[in-house]
């Protein structure tokens, strides 16, 4: 834990002089907002079990509900309001989607969050309050490397705080096995709900941080790619280890922007390499 | 509106979905699994049946052949190395595996053939009309293919020892291979069933419309859609799901406009999935789901 805090003070400090450069700076930040974003799903995926397909949905509506409350005003407090505003309505609608589709069982349920992912960015597509296909644009660049930081850092320590609090335990009891812990009187439904319901908070929390680092925010930036990037930095990473997805999050990203001329050959060894991870950690015997 | 017209549109839209949710019912009834990468192996026929088509000059139904061949190929290899081992494991495990075979086809196809969009080269040009409306050979040929491999698929399933062992193992696995049924030919067989089902309607949705490598996805999970509306594991249900659908979109693109039809079809698998979880028909294959 004491080696963790080291690490990342150690980090911070070694990439705050190469925020001076405006491309470097740019990177760091798309960096720290998939660690975020693998964080958010390895909450809901990798500790209490529930594949969600759907995250770029919720990271979607953070970032236009965010992006859309700064276009009005842009000032630093009423930028903390807009976020927490819109990782509001993605609690709520997680709430209200979840206590429904989490009902269903691992690949029905993959199946149900893919469905409303791509129901929210169609919606988001169709809608004229939000630009549709073209998107919205000029939103201030609020984000900066503190900002992000800071909230990465909470992400970290809130995460971690919920791996070894009660409710992590009883969730990962239900990831392991759900109708064993339902025999022991785990209300399996309500756990699952608030799993999903954090995860989907801390992914609309790093898209909103997305809209205010690029300035500009398509329906196409939330693809189902997105979700995937996501899925794969935890399960390459390690489920349930919170350090084992950043750091997954972290070459997927770099290897993104390094390999861009080459991306089909990226994506392929991308793939084989979901392969190869999915017989390793879910392989059994009989 | 032509009414005649958007019916007949709507009836050659669902003859596609319907070949498509025909090849996922056939897995799932068997393997109990949903093979996402069905999508991916559909487009890997419509390419072949693009390359057969343009390059050689041959016609639909050869290309159709060729194209089950390379779709059975591709599907031997996705089914022993992302599926057989870990069959019996957690459902994540095939789910993560299904989508790392995905992205590999996709982007092996991507690199081969670039990404931009290709048409098949075909004469689409003949019409027939039918009282007020009019409808291209090409349609009437997929019409006309699509109930000749659905009733073969019934014929088979239904009379054939092949068929019978294999609706047996998809009943019970245990006491089918007590009875002495050959449980790998019969998985092995379902497979290459729902491949070639896939390479015949990827040759169709080819002929009819631009392919590219992503187009396994949209189409793909439409047809999962009309399966699961169906109720899986079902040969009518599949065939009732897919013409459901079909009509759903043509008329919904006609009542409101073309990108309503793909929430539509979210908001019917959402539905279905949650309220209706035997589907149409009341399959009892997806007990478990809930």
């Amino acid at each position: 834990m004491k080696k963790l805090v080291l690490a990342v003070i150690i980090i911070f400090l070694i990439i705050i002089p190469l925020s001076e450069n405006p491309y470097l700076n740019l990177i760091i930040l798309k960096i720290i907002i998939s660690c975020i974003m693998a964080i958010g799903l390895d909450i809901c995926t990798g500790v209490s079990g529930q594949v969600s397909l759907g995250q770029a949905g919720f990271m979607a509506i953070g970032g236009y509900i965010c992006a859309k409350l700064i276009i009005i005003n842009n000032s630093f407090t009423f930028i903390i309001i807009a976020i927490i505003i819109s990782s509001l309505i993605s609690a709520l609608l997680a709430y209200f989607i979840g206590s429904f589709i989490l009902r269903l069982q691992s690949d029905y349920l993959s199946i149900a969050t893919m469905a409303l992912g791509e129901i929210i960015i169609l919606y988001f597509e169709l809608s004229k309050h939000f630009g549709k296909a073209r998107g919205l644009y000029n939103i201030p660049k609020f984000n900066n490397i503190y900002l992000a930081y800071i909230i990465f850092i909470i992400a970290l320590f809130f995460s971690i705080w919920f791996i070894k609090s009660k409710t992590g335990f009883l969730c990962f009891a239900i990831g392991q096995d759900e109708i064993a812990s339902k025999s022991i009187g785990i209300k399996t439904l309500s756990f699952k709900i608030s799993s999903f319901i954090i995860g989907a908070i801390i992914c609309s929390v790093a898209g909103a941080l997305y809209s205010g680092t690029i300035g500009f925010i398509s329906p196409s930036d939330f693809d189902f790619g997105k979700s995937i990037d996501c899925l794969a930095a935890v399960v390459l990473g390690g489920p349930r280890t919170i350090i084992g997805p950043i750091i997954a999050a972290v070459i997927i990203e770099l290897t993104t922007i390094l390999l861009q001329p080459i991306a089909a050959y990226r994506m392929i060894i991308y793939g084989v390499l979901l392969i190869v991870f999915a017989h390793k950690r879910y392989y059994k015997k009989g | 509106m032509n009414f005649t017209q958007q019916i007949i549109n709507g009836l050659s839209l669902g003859a596609i979905y319907s070949l498509i949710a025909l090849g996922y019912t056939m897995v799932f009834g068997i393997l109990n699994l949903i093979n996402l990468a069905h999508g991916e192996i559909m487009m890997v026929g419509a390419y072949t049946g693009y390359i057969l088509v343009n390059y050689f000059g041959f016609n639909l139904y050869i290309a159709m052949l060729g194209a089950i061949i390379v779709c059975c190929i591709t599907g031997y290899l996705v089914e022993r190395f992302c599926y057989r081992k870990i069959l019996r494991g957690k459902k994540t495990g095939l789910v993560v595996s299904a989508i790392g075979a995905s992205i590999t086809i996709q982007y092996t196809i991507m690199l081969l053939f670039k990404a931009n969009p290709r048409a098949y080269n075909i004469d689409q040009s003949q019409f027939i009309n039918i009282y007020d409306a009019s409808i291209s050979k090409t349609k009437v040929f997929i019409l006309i293919v699509s109930i000749i491999i659905m009733s073969i698929l019934t014929y088979f399933l239904k009379y054939t020892k092949q068929g019978i062992s294999m609706r047996a193992v998809s009943d019970k696995e245990t006491a089918a291979m007590l009875c002495g049924i050959n449980k790998q030919s019969a998985i092995s067989c379902a497979f290459n069933i729902g491949c070639s089902l896939a390479a015949v309607s990827g040759v169709i949705y080819g002929s009819l419309y631009l392919i590219n490598p992503f187009m396994g996805g949209l189409p793909g999970m439409k047809a999962f859609c009309a399966a699961i509306l169906g109720g899986v594991g079902n040969i009518p249900g599949a065939v009732l799901g897919g013409l459901m659908l079909g009509f759903t979109e043509t008329f919904s693109t006609v009542f409101f406009n073309s990108s309503v039809k793909d929430i539509l079809t979210f908001v019917i698998l959402l539905t279905v999935l949650l309220f209706l979880p035997g589907g149409l028909t009341g399959s009892n294959k997806g007990d478990n789901r809930v």
